[in-house]
Parts: structure tokens; sequence; C-alpha cells
């Protein structure tokens, strides 16, 4: 086991490495850099101390071997674009809005499309099957924005039963404000709801046919224990699969969603950051986001064990 | 890592402190963010329960934050020019945008108009109740010039004695002639006369900037709102990035008795959309849009139930020539050809077709600008370009000659259909998308000539296209800075503004420009003004489109919410409400 982890941990500062330099060097690759539209409208020598004031003056190779050097410091530097921005600054502030909003959705979307999905398994062919599976397409076909504004349209607008737009802070960051929180929950949970009941529901259809519950049924178990114990247990393997990637997913935050309810989170920072080649605070984020997917997909790993011990881990040795 | 929680610690204690002074309800303003429901449910519960009737509270809406709140870099001057005051404030009233005295009480100009001497009024204050010194102005002057900081705008005042030395690294602050002579007396002295000296005084990186507060603040200065101190009629009090930003009045300012409404609270909504809905429900008084919901709120004032502004914005869209390398056709070297792309859009019918808004420009210098008080364009009569424009407008064989004639002079095979012009251009939002089309369209149409267009994502990209030369003609425009027409017309001095003027290079344009130096008669300039352009409209510089103009929807309950081109944009240091109701 320790060896194990031993090789996963050295396999992951080589990946963070690769992507760090992949993402260094495909924003440098784009044409203009962070500065180019505000040093147009300046005279030449404006223009000249503008780009040593922030050392865009120096050859590529130098400023690359300055940045990886400062991230291994832990120094991600300053946004180039909105002064006095950092990335430690960025995720103190917006990391938790986003997660709030993430793991309600996820928490929502989950639950609810899990229950559909065991509803559309165990009612196969019947109207409530065909409910949940028109639904999942159709759920999972409307973008976010339309989604969205339809929400705020019906019931911001038309019903005013909740705020348009806005999010909690301050002391009610975590627990207060909730009537904030339901659009933009509603908003984004569907694609849970979507994935998990079709996800479920196939997996589960897959375990019903196999013989061991052929085997519990005819040993004269009741209907109820079967689908417990026999057919949702192992059914449950792709879920786990899929569970800690969107536990990743939905903390990094969704750029519509906070876009259009004027939520201060990361998602939409991101996005215009990598729109403004605001290089440090893209390569910054990228890197630490890239950590959590790693760290994330090593649980996973770990989790599948615990769910089914057939599968043994790689390189460690005892079967 | 704890020396951060610790400064942030302290900028949340200093912002407690430094908002005592911003306005009546301190508690709510230091405190942390009280959410906007809260705001919004106050000022519909106080419409009722206050004894002036409505609360003086206005819910704005903005599509962006400038993060920005240091006024030497004017990054953001629609927040400074209401939460920060200068010398002068650019105000817009009855009698339209014109400056007024600020800070200062009067002015002293010596008879050969280089040295100016401001009186400041000693009842200026900071919002920490500080009272507003000329040091702080003499500071603010040296901080935009100091090389150390490279600020965009310190060419605003390259004309103060000891100023451009300075700024080059060749002399010292000390020689500077922008100095405090005592706490209310700030002396400038100017290296010769300029009538738009004083225009410039209302930009905000001629504005004071307290020496004890920025250096405190070293290198955050200018990035930490709760790290600054303001002399406006408002005060920053609240800002949360990609949501809400809350103004406070400021009981500091020493107009704060005219100044009425206590409360400003923007919030940042990126689609027109859900800004609709807020309208609607009242969520927002004031509503800038586009587009389909524009022609909506149109029919709504049209039918009274809400008020629209529309004001000329002091920006002209324009068509630049590749006069470098005479663009990949090698054919914009030759005027008459520009002429021919010039005189053959019609742009009363581009307006209508595409934008829905804006208006027509036959000159380059927009309506929004004035000289001597009243508008350029009304001053020098008829648009540079209509006369001509109209000889060859709406005829297709004519300006068809017109391009072949061109082609001969070049010695070019005269057969239009082989030839190909390029137009560069970004953008995807509906209006770029229609303009590009309307534009290949017309041009095909009218000069039977083939249309190319180079159509790249965003900025950066357009800038790298534009300067590897791949096309005859690119999208742009000027948005003045101040207000004088000299402000558009040394875009297109020689190498001064190239990614405006196009590389245009023409030396008698340049000398027109020059003998405005030290040219104190406005008769005189004006003549000059009026030359120059008419002389960019001979040589077909390039191709206006039409003038910006801006549009703002208002509730019924808003009154005297008035819009300024070179001031803080929106208006409220008069405006404030009544009748809101329940």
């Amino acid at each position: 086991m320790a060896k194990y982890i031993f090789r996963r941990f050295i396999e992951m500062i080589l990946t963070l490495f690769i992507i760090a330099t992949a993402t260094f060097f495909l924003l440098e690759a784009v044409p203009g850099n962070p500065l180019t539209e505000r040093a147009e409208k300046l005279p030449a020598e404006s223009r000249e101390a503008l780009y040593a004031r922030y050392g865009l003056d120096k050859p590529v190779m130098e400023r690359y071997v300055t940045q990886m050097n400062n991230m291994l410091h832990g120094e991600f530097g300053e946004s180039f674009v909105y002064a006095g921005q950092t990335v430690s600054g960025l995720l103190h502030d917006r990391l938790p809005v986003s997660a709030r909003l993430g793991i309600q959705q996820m928490l929502l979307g989950v639950v609810a499309g899990l229950l559909l999905g065991i509803l559309a398994a165990l009612k196969r062919g019947t109207i409530a099957d065909y409910f949940v599976v028109g639904l999942s397409v159709l759920l999972i076909s409307i973008p976010h924005l339309v989604f969205g504004l339809l929400l705020q349209k019906v019931f911001a607008g038309t019903l005013q039963w909740f705020p348009t737009i806005g999010w909690p802070k301050g002391d009610q960051l975590w627990t207060g404000g909730w009537e904030y929180t339901v659009l933009p929950t509603l908003t984004g949970c569907f694609t849970y709801i979507a994935t998990y009941a079709r996800l479920l529901k196939s997996s589960m259809l897959d375990v019903v046919n196999q013989d061991y519950v052929l085997t519990a049924e005819s040993k004269g178990l009741s209907r109820a224990a079967v689908v417990r114990r026999h057919i949702l247990r192992n059914s449950f393997i792709p879920v786990m699969t899929q569970l800690p990637m969107s536990v990743a997913m939905c903390i990094t935050g969704s750029f519509f969603i906070e876009s259009i309810f004027s939520i201060p989170g990361i998602g939409q920072y991101y996005v215009t950051a990598v729109n403004n080649q605001d290089l440090s605070i893209v390569l910054g984020l990228t890197v630490l986001l890239s950590l959590l997917y790693i760290v994330v997909l090593f649980i996973t790993d770990v989790l599948y064990a615990v769910v089914d011990p057939r599968i043994s881990m790689p390189g460690s040795g005892s079967r | 890592m704890k020396k951060k929680i610790l400064a942030l610690l302290l900028s949340g204690v200093m912002a407690a402190s430094v908002f005592a002074g911003c306005g009546g309800d301190s508690s709510s303003a230091a405190g942390d963010d009280s959410s906007s429901a809260e705001d919004s449910a106050a000022a519909d519960e106080g419409a009722s329960g206050s004894a002036e009737g409505d609360t003086q509270v206005l819910n704005i809406r903005t599509e962006s934050f400038g993060n920005n709140y240091d006024v030497q870099d004017m990054g953001w001057r629609w927040m400074m020019a209401a939460c920060y005051s200068g010398l002068y404030r650019n105000v817009a009233d009855e009698d339209g945008e014109h400056f007024i005295l600020d800070g200062a009480e009067s002015v002293d100009k010596s008879e050969d108009g280089t040295v100016y001497t401001f009186h400041l009024r000693q009842d200026a204050k900071w919002s920490d109740g500080e009272p507003v010194t000329a040091h702080d102005y003499e500071y603010g002057w040296k901080r935009l010039l100091n090389p150390e900081y490279a600020y965009d705008y310190a060419n605003f005042i390259f004309n103060v004695v000891g100023a451009e030395e300075y700024y080059n690294g060749e002399g010292s602050a000390d020689d500077v002639k922008a100095v405090a002579l005592d706490d209310y007396t700030f002396e400038v002295t100017l290296k010769e006369a300029d009538p738009t000296f004083e225009a410039k005084l209302v930009a905000t990186p001629l504005y004071p900037t307290r020496e004890d507060i920025a250096e405190a603040a070293g290198d955050q200065w200018g990035k930490d709102w709760s790290l600054c101190v303001y002399n406006g009629p408002f005060c920053m009090t609240n800002l949360v990035e990609d949501n809400e930003m809350t103004w406070t009045k400021n009981e500091y300012y020493w107009d704060a008795e005219n100044t009425h409404l206590d409360t400003i609270n923007w919030y940042l909504v990126s689609e027109d959309a859900t800004a609709a809905t807020m309208f609607d429900n009242g969520e927002l008084d004031v509503l800038q849009t586009s587009g389909d919901y524009s022609v909506k709120y149109q029919d709504e004032a049209d039918a009274g139930q809400i008020q629209l502004i529309t004001a000329d914005y002091p920006g002209t869209q324009s068509l630049a020539f590749d006069f470098a390398n005479g663009g990949s056709s090698g054919l914009m070297k030759n005027v008459k050809i520009r002429k021919a792309l010039a005189y053959s859009l019609n742009r009363e019918e581009m307006i209508e077709a595409v934008f829905g808004r804006y208006v027509p420009a036959y000159g380059f210098i927009s309506p929004a600008i004035t000289f001597d008080g009243t508008s350029y364009r009304e001053q020098v009569g008829e648009e540079p370009m209509k006369a001509e424009y109209e000889e060859y407008a709406g005829d297709p064989e004519k300006l068809q000659a017109l391009f072949q004639e061109g082609l001969e002079e070049l010695g070019m095979d005269t057969d239009l259909s082989k030839v190909t012009v390029t137009y560069l251009s970004y953008g995807s939002t509906v209006d770029d998308d229609s303009f590009r089309e309307y534009l290949q369209q017309t041009w095909q149409q009218n000069l039977g000539i083939n249309v190319e267009l180079n159509t790249v994502g965003d900025y950066s990209l357009f800038t790298a296209e534009r300067d590897a030369g791949n096309f005859d003609v690119y999208y742009s425009g000027w948005f003045s800075d101040y207000n004088d027409p000299l402000d558009y017309l040394t875009t297109f001095y020689t190498g001064k503004y190239t990614s405006v003027s196009g590389n245009y290079s023409n030396p008698e344009y340049d000398a027109l420009i020059d003998s405005l130096q030290g040219e104190n008669d406005n008769a005189k300039r004006l003549e000059i003004y009026k030359q120059a352009e008419q002389l960019l409209f001979d040589d077909c510089a390039m191709i206006p489109l039409y003038y910006s103009t801006k549009e703002y929807f208002l509730q019924n309950w808003v009154k005297d919410f008035r819009w300024s081109s070179f001031g803080a944009s929106q208006e409220f240091y008069i405006t404030y409400i009544e009748g809101r109701g329940n």
C-alpha cells in the first residue's frame, strides 16, 4: 500500500509539472498578451514602461523559469488584469461560494437522480420509466443558460418567490440566505439528476439479469431484500466511480450559472482569466484544480476496493 | 499566509473606522455586507415609513466593475468621478455638460496663460474627516509623473514645467512646477499656454491623493478599495467582485447638503434577460440594455410607463485603412479608391438595418465634443464628408467609375470583379455579425468588387492579424479622453495612435496640429481644427460610420438623473427618488 501511494505521489508531481508547462506555453502561443488592449491606447514610451512594470519585456524562457520557480514556493503571482488579485486570494474569497453552490446542486441532484433511477429500473417499461428517461434526455439537453433565465423569469419575475440574483455573504456564506440559492441550485442540479438516473438505471438492469440475483430470488428472499442487498449494492460500482469526479467538478464552479445569477464564484473568474490571457491566474488555478482532480482520482481508486474487494490495487502485491 | 490574514483583519478594522464618516447608517456600511434583498426590502419598507416619503436608495445595473481605485490610473472613471473629487467637476444639468469649480474655490490665471493659481475650498474633506489640502494635489500630480509607476495618463500634464523631464528620468520631482504654496493654494506653471488644460482638470489623474494613505498602502495602493479614503459625493462601502457594489453618501463632502441619495446599489448583471426581469420587478431603478430589449423599453417609454434618456457619447466608430502597406490588395494608398469605399455606404440605412440606434457620421469629431461651451459640430457647420458624399450617394455607376479611376492611377487592371478587399474585425455579438454582412453586401453590390471577411475571435488575435498586415480595412474608432476636438485630431498625427489612424501620415496635417501649440485665440483654434478635420476627409483618412450614443431607461420615480461624457457618466449628485411607493 505504501509503495503504491508513493508511486502515485511521484506520478502526481510529474503530471502537475506537465500540466503547468503545457498551460504556460499554450497561453504563450496565443497571439498578444494580457496588456495588448491597454497598451494599444498608449504612446510608445508609456507602452514600454507598462510592459516593464509587469515583467512582460523579458524573454519567454526567462519568464517560464521565474514562474515555475515561484510556483514551487507557493507563489502564483498577481493578476495582470485585475490589480492586486492573487490566486490564494481568489481561492479564499471565491472557492467557498462555488463549493456551496456545487454541493447543494450535487446533493439534491444525486439523491433525486438515484431515486428516479431506481424507480425507472424497477418499473421498467411503464409510464414511470418513460417519464424518467424522457425527463433525463430533456434535462441534459437544455443548456444551463436557457434554464437559468427561464427559472428567473418565472419564479423571480412573474411569481416573485425568490430574488432574481445574488448570493449569501458574510455570516451566511455556508448556512444562510437560502432563498438566494434556490434558483441557481435548481438550474445546476438537473444535470446531476439526468446523469445519475440514467447511470443507475442501466447499471441496475445489468445486475437484475445476473445469476446471483436469480439465486437470491430462488432462495426465497423477499423482493425488497433482493433489491437492497443484491441488486443495489452491486449496481453502485459505476455510481461510486462517477461520484468523486462529480465532487471535484462541483466545487470548481459553473461559469454560466455563476454569471447569470451574479454569484461571485470561481468558475466565472476562471473563464474571464482565460479570455484575458491572465497567465499567472490561469496557471495557478489550473495547477491547483488539477491537483484536486488527481487527489480525487486517487481516492476513487481506494473507494473501488472498499465497494468491491475483488478489485485489488495495482502494485499493492497482496491478493 | 499569516501576514495576509493579519492584513485582511487590519484592512477590515480600517474599513470600519474609515466609513464611520461615510453615510448616515455607518453600522451597516462598515459591517459585513448586508444582502441585496435586505437593501431593497429596506427601500420598500422605508418608503412608507420615512417622514419624507421615499428612502433615497437607487438600484442600478452594470456589466463590469473597474477593479482600480487609484485615481492617477483613471482605470475606472465612472466610479472615481463619483467617489473622488478634483479641482473642477464635470457636471451635467439642465444646461447640458460643463465644468464647475469643485475642490477649488477660485482660480487665478496669469496674463500669458501659463500660471494657474488654484485657491482650494477649506471645507473640502476626505471621508476620514481630514481636510483636502494643496499638498494632496501636489502629491497626486507628482505621483502621476513618477516614472516608477508608469501611469498611462502622465502625458496629460507634460506641459507642466519639469514634468516631462521627471517622467523621462531626466529631472527630479522637486523641479516639477506643480506646488502647494500653502495648505490651500496650489500653483501650476505651464511651459506654454494651453487652452485645453482646463478641460483636462476634470480628469481623475489630476485629482488629489493622500500621501499618508497611499504610502501606507504601498504596493496595494489602488488595488484594495478598503484601503482608500474618498473626497467625492459618495464613498465605496461594499464591493464583491462579480456580484455587487454599494456607494454611500459621503457626509464629509463639502456639498453633502445638496446630495440627496443615501445609497446606490450596483448589481453586476451580465444577461440582458436577467436585467429586464429585475427592471420589470422594480429591483432595478435604472437600466442600460441593448437589442430587442431596447426596442421593448422604447415602446414602454413612449407609453409613459418609464422614462428614457438618450445622449451623445464622445465616441466615433470608423473603418481604418492600411496606410503602411496599402493593404493586402495594395489599393488602399489611392485616395479615389478609399473615397469610393467610403461613399458607397448609406449610413442612415446601415444604422436602421444593423444597430437600431446611434447617429450617422460624416465627420470624425463627435457631436458630444464641445468647444468654448457649445458643440464643436454645430460651430463648424456641415460635416466635412457630406458634400462630396452626396455627389456619389446611391449612384453605383459613378462610384464604380471612381474606383476604376483609382485603379488606373495605380496602373492596374480596371476589371472590378477581379478586385478583392479584405475587412478585418473581431467580436461575435449580433451587431458585429450583421455589420460585417452589411458591409460585405453593400460593397459588393455598389462597387462590384469582392469583399473578403477576415474575422477573428478576440482582440489579441485581431491585433496579431492587423500587425501582420492581413487586411485592407479594419473596424476602428476613437472614444475621447477629454473634452476638446484636439483629443480626436491628435490620433491622426503621424505615429501617435496608429491603431486608430492605420499609420496615416501627412506632413501638412502634422504641421496644422503643431501650429496649435501655444495658440490661445479660440477663434483661430477653431479654424485650425476645422481645416485639420477637412484635410482628413480630403485625404479620406478613414471611413466614419456612426457617432455613439447612450440610452438609459429609468423608473418614473427616479428624478434628476443625468448622463455625462467626461464626468462620472451616471451623474447621481443631484438625483433623488420621489414616489416609489411600495
